[in-house]
């Protein structure tokens, strides 16, 4: 009967080995990534991100504690009246799958110049961090009178007459902002990339729709 | 008789040999947490302020969705274990608000057998009207949850106790990095390190209070 019984529990030590061992822990689904290669070297991949579908909002209205929200933007005010925004999207890839997450900070960075930056997480693949200064003042706020503080892209006053915008402008050569590193496949990565905003529909009550796409040309680091 | 000695053996194999993996030896050899060199700043944040994702709990690390998990996660194929969360994060010193978000993933390297179980960090953090900070590491969630776990086994429920844990980034990861910065964090090089803390009010809730100590030099 002893024997029995250290037979049965060396079973049961080997058991719960094995399950440990054959758990099938969750694993990221995973698109095959769309590259280019660029005829100079590097290679170039471009996201995506439809407004207002992609928005992703985290916080839950006050609950936030000092972190407030306009529009689809948590802000975050300082007492000197600087303030800070951030959004956060889904990410996808030229085929338009959703690949991953993306998020977007913008304040004015010492001085009047205003920045943001960008950090894309694809689970399957890893982050990819990026910082540009912009060209034009796209922190959330309140363009025309009487409408409610809003993120620049969600505003119809915000557009004018233009149906695409340039927000990329700098700190890189030609106006690109910076690839400033990455981790998992991104790793060891540097290059340049652009932020562009297309409008592609103004709505009868003034709200807006379109796409916000990043193109990354990236290349091995030196 | 045979069958019930039997079932008694396997049960408390099957206990031994789960203990065996949460005492697992690999555990405590890659559980050093990063080492911080230069000036500190110690960022505060607590968990409560609304996510998007999955659980950051032990089953949403396993895999396992509860029904507000449900209602928090994903329903895209290739988010299904991934999580945002924004924070206002207080400095320690003089208390200034710092506004982050933190997007993470499930470790693509998890493994129990090798006592490897948690997450991939990026982090952005905006000083308003200052510049901003992007961070990159990974957490292994490994030693809240064996003391979790162990506290379950003795009927108290999953209470990993109220110490703090300073979390080791995932083996293989690579130490947390500070990427970039802007403004007075522009060309600074440096590392981070997340402390967790339990929160008696929220068992399983593997965010708790946390201090995200930045280390620049």
């Amino acid at each position: 009967m002893a024997r029995l019984f250290y037979a049965c529990v060396l079973v049961g030590v080997v058991l719960a080995v094995l399950v440990a061992a054959v758990y099938p822990l969750p694993q990221h689904t995973r698109y095959r990534s769309l590259i280019n290669v660029i005829p100079d070297g590097g290679r170039e991949e471009v996201f995506s991100m439809r407004w207002p579908g992609d928005r992703v909002q985290p916080l839950q209205s006050g609950r936030g504690g000092p972190v407030g929200l306009m529009g689809a933007a948590a802000v975050l005010s300082a007492a000197d009246g600087a303030s800070a925004s951030i959004e956060v999207f889904r990410l996808r890839d030229a085929a338009d799958n959703v690949v991953g997450l993306a998020s977007r900070s913008t304040t004015s960075r010492g001085g009047r110049a205003q920045g943001s930056d960008w950090v894309l997480l694809v689970p399957s693949r890893g982050s990819l961090f990026l910082s540009q200064l912009n060209s034009r003042d796209v922190a959330p706020a309140s363009r025309a009178a009487g409408t409610a503080p809003a993120t620049a892209a969600d505003a119809a006053a915000f557009w004018g007459n233009a149906r695409q915008l340039r927000i990329t402008a700098g700190p890189a050569a030609g106006g690109a902002g910076s690839v400033t590193g990455g981790t998992g496949e991104f790793a060891g990565l540097t290059g340049g990339y652009d932020e562009t905003w297309d409008l592609e529909r103004v709505a009868a009550d003034g709200t807006t729709s379109g796409r916000i796409t990043l193109t990354t040309r990236i290349r091995t680091a030196p | 008789m045979r069958a019930i000695v039997a079932a008694l053996g396997l049960l408390i194999g099957v206990l031994l040999g789960v203990a065996l993996l949460l005492l697992n030896p690999l555990s405590f050899s890659q559980g050093t947490p990063a080492g911080l060199s230069g000036a500190v700043r110690v960022l505060g944040w607590e968990s409560g302020g609304g996510f998007r994702g999955f659980e950051l709990t032990p089953g949403g690390l396993l895999g396992w969705e509860s029904a507000a998990g449900r209602a928090a996660a994903f329903g895209d194929p290739g988010l299904r274990h991934a999580r945002v969360e924004i924070a206002a994060l207080t400095e320690d010193a003089g208390g200034a608000q710092v506004l982050g978000v933190r997007l993470s993933a499930i470790g693509p390297q998890d493994a129990l057998l090798q006592a490897r179980l948690g997450v991939v960090t990026a982090w952005n953090l905006v000083w308003p009207g200052q510049g901003t900070v992007l961070l990159a590491g990974s957490e292994n969630l490994w030693a809240p949850l064996r003391d979790g776990l162990w506290s379950a086994v003795r009927g108290r429920g999953f209470a990993p106790g109220d110490k703090r844990y300073a979390l080791p980034p995932l083996p293989g990861s690579g130490a947390p990095l500070l990427v970039a910065g802007t403004g007075p964090f522009a060309g600074v090089r440096g590392g981070f390190r997340e402390d967790f803390t339990p929160v008696a009010a929220r068992p399983g809730d593997l965010t708790g209070a946390r201090q995200l100590n930045l280390a620049t030099e």
